[in-house]
């Protein structure tokens, strides 16, 4: 079985943006991923009135207590996109929709388990993934982002990943290490776990056919319901989906108002 | 058993069993079981009657508590759960109907097919929000009087071996009936097996699809009141809703004894390892919290059928809906313990991947969520109205898994109720000081929170939107807390000296709980309750005691 992957990420520039182009391929592969621009999300009105409800009571107060204008920017326009992307799948509205999230730092939409979330952002573009097919994780980075030379070969990547980094010409080993950091960064958000799943303790293939997760000496990783894209977001930046289909099937509604069956609700409401 | 051996009280004959069902599989690998291994698995399970567990004891079986039976089938589910679930509780779950609402002939049918080692299938209708397993459904036409069953339906579990099949099946006018089926006298090409739904978790379930054709349906096939079957799935689905979080709760007990297995196997090898890590201790604590917490909703809703039966629906539900999302959750926290054996598929740590695959199968997803939501919300906002910070606690029996019950009345369960079944015991332990007490008091608050927000809304009215959607987790975090806080009591008043009767836990858990919810409180649990429970997870890894309420003694495997 080879499991659907995520595709590659859709552009939204704005709360009126093309969500039809949004919500075709999540209703065609089950995952979409969404991208923005920073600039594009910051809203004209930062008054409590409007974006106490936009966040929601936790997000504002962090809002609030964020100081530096790139790091408050990045946090609000990457929740509107995120809860404006979640209100367009459930056909609801940014303010309805809880985000929350867990203890350790994954967030997730409170009460609607149809579709699970994943977030990323640099200081321009943000990343939004979701899916409802289990479980997914998104990261973005910058694609010139250095990182040989650094220490990351060492302290992210598995001995079979350092062999397959070297076997190639140095002016593509940059960008093939990001990918690298992309792709452990989305399956460690995927299980909930950020760096604490060490990156030295499973490693990735890039052969563009199909994306492996495997073991550090390179035998095989995750089973058939993994699948994993890098993706390049208009040569800039580097995009990644790590996706696991919990195997139920197509499920093709995702909105909150059909969640409750109506007959079983006429039951529990004493109709029927 | 020899009946000259039986004990005396229901506490010690429970234990006795666990006890011989641990001894009878320890021989199996535990989370390895597929194909031979999985059918000798089986026949060790015929051999000791497994069966007479789902047959209530007046018709011959040993069913005599519904939380007994959470309990007597966790040997099974911890070594697999195609094995205890798959194999096992389902045919207790196809056959709730016939308990439920089944007339003589038909309970007395049900308990020989069981006790005779025969196996029961549920072909459950479709309902909104569907996914591969409840998406599609047998309809049953009438004609002159006489009835018939349609239709196909892609994925029942044991499709291809249960004699005895209940299904749920709509009428052209919108109702639904629960039909009792014996496969064995139905006419030649009635009934046509499909094929297999192949699963990546639960593997080892045999699920597939069967298919109907001008099937004749006999008047004394139908189960219950005609034309009522909606009201009687959904009764019936109280008590399976009490009992699904012990086949989760005995799968997440082998997924936390594999991490801790690996962290206390390789410390040598790591000076830094998950033991000694603030993190992986966090997380090993977390796992046992998390346990703890699952086993005292699943108790109070399992009890609670015996002693509530016409207002338990809310906590089961909220324990079927909790439940699932915990246990997953801290088995992915878990996997960082493990880090590279994440990705065995067998050995020594092999059934961790195994469980964390199974997990979500066994939970149904999001079409299991969505209709234990619909129970909830169908009844919170009159329990906020009039019930909650109102009403009395439960009885004390309820949260005293020691104590005997009496008989269960399965006809006396009812969809909704008019009180609520558990969160009274918050506002009972409001007068506690100390740290335990400030986490109470937090969430007192936020049950006055829910209770304004709920109030608000008419029955029937605004269900279905994600505000309300999201208020439904957050009770279900209470009733969750109030659980555990009642079991913690009891054992306080009690069993003193026992670890259940210790404070920590309880101050570990209402943490764990109130993080959830993002309530205002100390972000950990101090030092050492931490190391109260980190020393617990030790001692019952070495002394090989189950990780829930009972600390049952593990055979070695």
């Amino acid at each position: 079985m080879a499991a659907p992957t995520a595709g590659a990420p859709v552009l939204v520039s704005g709360p009126e943006g093309q969500w039809d182009e949004v919500l075709r391929p999540l209703a065609a592969r089950g995952t979409v991923v969404t991208y923005g621009r920073v600039a594009d999300w910051l809203p004209e009105e930062t008054e409590e009135r409007v974006l106490r409800p936009l966040l929601g009571p936790r997000d504002w107060g962090r809002f609030q207590r964020l100081s530096h204008r790139r790091v408050r920017e990045g946090f609000l326009a990457s929740r509107l996109l995120l809860k404006h992307t979640a209100a367009r799948v459930l056909a609801s509205s940014p303010e309805s929709v809880d985000l929350a999230y867990k203890p350790g730092g994954r967030p997730y939409l409170r009460g609607c388990d149809q579709i699970d979330i994943s977030l990323s952002h640099t200081e321009e573009v943000m990343v939004v993934g979701v899916t409802r097919r289990g479980l997914l994780g998104v990261d973005v980075e910058r694609a010139e982002r250095p990182m040989v030379g650094t220490g990351v070969e060492f302290q992210a990547c598995t001995p079979h990943e350092r062999e397959l980094l070297e076997s190639l010409p140095e002016r593509t080993r940059n960008s093939a290490l990001v990918r690298l950091w992309t792709l452990k960064e989305a399956y460690s958000k995927a299980i909930g776990q950020g760096l604490r799943f060490r990156f030295t303790e499973f490693g990735f293939t890039l052969d563009d056919a199909r994306i492996r997760l495997q073991r550090p000496d390179g035998s095989p990783g995750t089973g058939p319901e993994w699948s994993f894209g890098t993706y390049a977001l208009e040569s800039d930046y580097v995009v990644s989906a790590a996706l696991r289909d919990e195997g139920f099937g197509a499920a093709a509604d995702t909105a909150a108002d059909t969640t409750l069956d109506q007959s079983l609700l006429g039951v529990l409401l004493g109709r029927l | 058993m020899e009946r000259s051996v039986r004990a005396t009280t229901a506490e010690a004959r429970l234990r006795s069993r666990t006890d011989e069902l641990e001894r009878v599989l320890a021989p199996l690998p535990t989370g390895a079981l597929a194909g031979e291994s999985l059918a000798r698995a089986e026949r060790l399970l015929d051999d000791c009657q497994f069966g007479a567990e789902f047959v209530p004891v007046e018709f011959g079986g040993r069913l005599e508590r519904i939380d007994g039976l959470g309990r007597v089938v966790r040997p099974a589910c911890r070594r697999d759960l195609s094995l205890g679930f798959g194999y096992g509780l389902n045919c207790y779950f196809a056959s709730t109907p016939v308990w439920v609402a089944g007339d003589l002939a038909q309970r007395e049918w049900t308990a020989a097919l069981l006790l005779g080692g025969g196996r029961m299938a549920v072909a459950r209708p479709a309902v909104a929000h569907a996914n591969d397993f409840v998406r599609d459904e047998f309809a049953l036409v009438k004609d002159d009087g006489r009835r018939r069953l349609d239709g196909a339906k892609t994925a029942v579990l044991n499709y291809a071996r249960a004699r005895g099949l209940t299904v749920i099946a709509s009428a052209e006018d919108g109702t639904h009936e629960v039909l009792l089926i014996d496969r064995e006298i139905l006419p030649e090409g009635a009934l046509r097996i499909l094929h297999r739904y192949r699963t990546v978790g639960l593997d080892g379930c045999e699920f597939g699809g069967l298919e109907f054709a001008g099937c004749p349906v006999p008047d004394e096939a139908v189960v219950g009141e005609a034309g009522q079957g909606m009201g009687l799935a959904v009764r019936c689905s109280v008590v399976t809703r009490a009992l699904l979080p012990s086949a989760l709760i005995a799968a997440a007990d082998t997924v936390l004894r594999t991490a801790i297995r690996f962290a206390v196997e390789t410390r040598g090898e790591d000076p830094y390892g998950p033991l000694r890590s603030p993190y992986g201790r966090e997380v090993l604590t977390g796992a046992l919290l998390d346990l703890l917490i699952s086993d005292s909703i699943a108790l109070a809703a399992a009890r609670g059928i015996h002693l509530l039966p016409d207002r338990v629906s809310a906590c089961a539900a909220a324990a079927a809906y909790t439940v699932p999302k915990l246990l997953q959750d801290s088995a992915h926290d878990l996997s960082t313990v493990l880090g590279e054996a994440y990705f065995d598929a067998k050995g020594r740590y092999g059934a961790f991947g195994r469980m964390v695959r199974d997990l979500p199968l066994l939970a149904q997803g999001h079409a299991g969520t969505a209709a234990r939501q619909a129970m909830l919300v169908a009844q919170l906002p009159q329990l906020a109205r009039e019930s909650w910070l109102v009403d009395d606690e439960p009885p004390a029996a309820l949260l005293r898994p020691w104590e005997d019950l009496p008989p269960a009345d399965l006809a006396a369960l009812t969809p909704a109720g008019s009180s609520d079944p558990i969160v009274p015991v918050l506002s009972a332990c409001a007068g506690l000081g100390g740290e335990l007490g400030e986490l109470v008091t937090a969430f007192l608050g936020e049950l006055r929170k829910l209770r304004g927000r709920f109030a608000k809304i008419t029955p029937g009215d605004g269900l279905s939107t994600p505000d309300t959607l999201a208020l439904t987790d957050r009770y279900a975090l209470v009733c969750a807390a109030a659980a555990s806080l009642g079991v913690w009591r009891e054992h306080r008043d009690a069993r003193p000296g026992t670890f259940l009767a210790d404070p920590a836990w309880i101050t570990g858990a209402l943490h764990r709980l109130g993080a959830l919810l993002g309530l205002d409180i100390p972000k950990a649990p101090q030092e050492d309750v931490e190391r109260r429970l980190f020393d617990a997870v030790l001692e019952r890894y070495e002394q090989r005691r189950s990780y829930d309420l009972y600390e049952t003694t593990l055979a070695e495997s």
